[in-house]
């Protein structure tokens, strides 16, 4: 009897463990304002993630809330896993998500999907993460317009480096070679750092990515950046041209975009008491130095902007996505 | 500042009693989290980061790495006592480790694995401390073509795996590759075979089937046989639970080429663990003067398998270190951590945060210390659980399975999967078709896929691109050389096999 009790002993020490962990990671929170929980549908260390604990450690920081609000992560099925979390959860006032255009495009390309980022509640566009285009340091391209112009000599033999085909970059490149009449290749990795080590090897010419993928790269002068993509200039790299100085033209190219929104049908007073938090907190110092490290501009759009911004990103990945023939939710 | 510099600054801003203190939580914990399948070192480190984020970053981090490596300990303990793989990394140890338990044997195995993984773990980090700049070299001229020849390679080793039919061992092979096509095809975006499943998208999860395939088959197969009798001999002696100095000389030769083996597939981002510890368990075989033994319940089967599991971990933390390029899931986490500390993981992240860098590094030095002498003595008390009737154990067994599964994404649809696998380790046994040639292939799939169409589509579908870089062509001649003597050294075998089949 004694072995077995000491096996029951380990099993009760795993389940308690196991147990633990569940709770750890769905968080009680607790705090005067009540439990705010905030799905992410990356794992943890993903950029989305990442950006997510950021975001509530300038607000917890600088006071704006007054508990650390714990993050769920639900990785399943691409951002439909953490959709569904939130739909589930209806009317819930303390249930934010950090939303990314993947769950716009996601629930697109799944058949029959119960699930749509309209029926989130939206509380507000925090900020847009504008795409750079990097080379190789030793590259002989110094913009953009220098590689497309290579390009056109030479169709279809200069590489981009990328993520999958649906990811913002493969879309962006959609765009762009209907926009300039240029081709070239592209080659999917499934992380960053394999899409910089083909850069560093001139496997590939240019990647495009987020001032943060690459800045640390960039500072170690391995990596030079060519471009960033819309007619913004980026505060972490101020001497880079942005491709409308350029001459080209990308009004139609997806924005990759950090927003918060809430559970369907999150009352109106815990919808204005987050977009108040959020306007705070884009206010801060703290928050100057994040998007400048991170490469981000704020934008804070609130309410019918906010609404219409969405509008016109689903209409544009939407687009695309048919376009690949891999729009299925029609 | 040089690397003994380097490394002398660090030891002392590490021996701190706050340091020291978590670096021991850190360890306790990996070994607790890697002993139960499932909830590994990204999830745990990720409930612990709010808390960590407190601390001052070279405390945080220590921990963090304590967890990591701390779990590369614990992960044999279940492969060996249970056939349960908590990492894809434990499978190869299931092999000859499960069989050691069957025999009494257990004691002697988690020993060795535990000194194995300290001797090869404390390789490892010197490799990181001395050869970090040179290693990640080589990191970064790996590229498509490399990788495909590494697989290619790779895969030919896993037939090596499949013991006496080779037959059998393809088709475990073709099964694991087929299964790990399931899922969203990152070229096309298109989805493979998934039945319009969501769950399915992301791919099989690897815990569900590695652990169905192995625990599951394995309890299934042994309800049949309904005996009272009890499953394992353990020896009651003290002295015989733990491996013997002959035990320990005649693995030397294993730990030590399974330290050097892993830090080397380390370094390689996306390789990672689970390739290192087969290929060291192929050569430790071929180096063996009792080759025979393996798959049978060989010593030296267990230490290489997990020497080179734990050298890994320094060879992983090049990339990361020198870069800022994780090279595996554990590695993503922790690099996400770095970026809330402010530090941005990059290459001036040694010139920039020497600071913080070389006292994880030592860290690193003194928790495989900490480990060992944490490990060894709870290897009686786990070995002797086996005495536990098969009664209580399959139940055990079961329920660990289930709640390991279960934790990894909080999704019935894997138990699901459990189940499914469970019934196909049961008929694999049945026919005698190896499982672990399945698990491997399962995992080098997806990297071997997505290798070789990188490459054809740099090279416009030319094949030539395998031979004319040198890292690749050098590998595909080992594999070509390797399929002349497989071909060769077993051919009777294998065309008996053909004429029963014809007959």
């Amino acid at each position: 009897m004694f072995r077995i009790r000491q096996l029951f002993t380990v099993v009760i020490a795993v389940l308690s463990l196991v147990a633990l962990a569940a709770c750890g990671s769905s968080g009680g929170g607790g705090g005067k304002s009540g439990p705010v929980e905030v799905v992410t549908h990356n794992a943890v260390g993903g950029g989305s993630d990442v950006f997510t604990r950021q975001m509530i450690k300038v607000m917890y920081e600088n006071k704006i809330i007054d508990t650390n609000w714990p993050v769920r992560n639900v990785p399943a099925g691409d951002s439909i896993g953490a959709m569904s979390y939130m739909i589930d959860k209806k009317g819930n006032a303390g249930l934010l998500a950090q939303v990314t255009p993947t769950w716009l495009a996601t629930p697109m390309t799944v058949a029959n999907a119960k699930v749509s980022l309209a029926q989130l509640t939206p509380i507000s566009l925090v900020a847009t993460e504008p795409q750079v285009i990097v080379t190789n340091a030793k590259s002989p391209f110094n913009t953009f317009a220098d590689f497309v112009a290579e390009a056109k000599k030479t169709p279809d033999t200069l590489v981009q480096a990328g993520g999958s085909s649906t990811a913002n970059d493969a879309l962006t490149r959609l765009v762009l070679q209907d926009g300039l009449g240029a081709k070239w290749k592209f080659l999917s990795f499934e992380d960053t750092g394999s899409r910089i080590t083909a850069l560093l090897r001139n496997d590939a010419n240019i990647m495009l990515g987020s001032a943060s993928d690459v800045s640390e790269q960039v500072k170690a002068g391995q990596l030079k950046v060519i471009a960033v993509i819309g007619n913004q200039k980026l505060e972490t790299f101020p001497d880079v041209t942005t491709t409308q100085e350029q001459g080209i033209d990308t009004s139609k190219v997806p924005v990759q975009f950090r927003a918060v929104m809430g559970a369907p049908d999150m009352p109106a007073d815990a919808v204005q008491k987050y977009q108040d938090d959020l306007s705070k907190m884009v206010e801060t110092e703290d928050w100057k130095n994040l998007i400048k490290e991170d490469g981000l501009v704020t934008q804070n759009l609130q309410d019918d902007k906010f609404s219409a911004y969405l509008k016109e990103q689903t209409d544009i990945v939407g687009g695309l996505l048919q376009g690949l023939g891999l729009r299925k939710d029609q | 500042m040089n690397a003994l510099e380097g490394l002398l600054h660090g030891l002392e801003s590490a021996i701190t009693p706050t340091n020291l203190l978590w670096l021991i939580v850190g360890c306790l914990l990996g070994t607790l989290v890697g002993i139960l399948p499932g909830l590994g070192p990204p999830a745990t480190i990720a409930i612990l980061l709010p808390l960590a984020t407190g601390f001052n970053p070279a405390t945080g981090l220590i921990m963090m790495a304590g967890i990591y490596y701390g779990a590369k300990y614990g992960g044999s303990t279940t492969s060996i006592l249970l056939n349960i793989p908590g990492e894809s990394s434990s499978v190869v140890t299931c092999i000859d480790g499960y069989e050691m338990a069957k025999q009494g044997r257990a004691g002697k195995a988690l020993g060795i694995a535990a000194i194995g993984s300290f001797v090869a773990g404390t390789l490892g980090v010197i490799g990181l401390t001395f050869l970090a700049p040179l290693a990640a070299d080589v990191a970064v001229n790996f590229g498509p073509p490399e990788y495909s020849a590494l697989m290619v390679f790779a895969l030919l080793l896993v037939i090596m795996l499949a013991g006496d039919s080779m037959l059998k061992g393809f088709i475990a092979m073709f099964i694991g590759l087929f299964l790990s096509t399931i899922g969203t095809d990152l070229f096309s975006g298109a989805q493979r075979f998934t039945g319009d499943q969501i769950e399915l998208a992301g791919g099989i999860e690897f815990i569900a089937l590695s652990v169905g395939i192995f625990a599951v088959g394995e309890v299934l197969i042994n309800i049949e046989d309904k005996t009272e009798k009890q499953l394992f001999k353990v020896p009651s002696k003290m002295r015989e639970l733990l491996p013997s100095r002959q035990d320990i000389k005649k693995s030397t030769p294993a730990m030590l080429q399974g330290g050097i083996v892993g830090f080397l597939i380390g370094i390689l981002p996306g390789a990672g663990s689970t390739v290192a510890s087969f290929v060291s368990y192929i050569i430790a075989k071929k180096m063996s003067k009792t080759p025979e033994e393996f798959g049978k319940g060989s010593i030296e089967g267990v230490a290489a398998p997990e020497a080179a599991n734990n050298s890994e971990t320094g060879g992983a933390m090049v990339p990361l270190l020198t870069m800022g390029i994780p090279g595996s899931g554990t590695g993503a986490v922790l690099l996400g951590a770095l970026v809330l500390y402010g530090l941005n993981p990059g290459p001036l992240l040694f010139h920039e945060h020497a600071d913080v860098v070389w006292p994880i590094i030592a860290s690193m030095y003194l928790g495989n210390i900490a480990l060992l002498v944490m490990n060894l003595p709870m290897v009686p008390f786990f070995a002797k659980l086996l005495n536990t009737p098969y009664k209580v154990l399959y139940p055990a067994i079961l329920l660990i399975s289930v709640v390991g599964v279960y934790s990894v994404n909080f999704s019935i649809f894997d138990v699901g999967m459990l189940v499914v696998f469970g019934l196909l380790g049961y008929v694999m046994r049945k026919l005698d078709i190896p499982p672990a040639p399945l698990v491997l292939a399962f995992v080098l799939g997806p990297i071997a896929e997505n290798a070789i169409r990188q490459s054809l589509l740099l090279s416009n579908n030319s094949p030539i691109i395998y031979l004319q870089r040198p890292i690749s062509a050098t590998l595909i001649g080992l594999a070509v050389v390797l399929l002349v003597v497989l071909a060769f050294g077993r051919g009777r075998k294998v065309r008996e096999q053909v004429v029963e089949i014809d007959a």
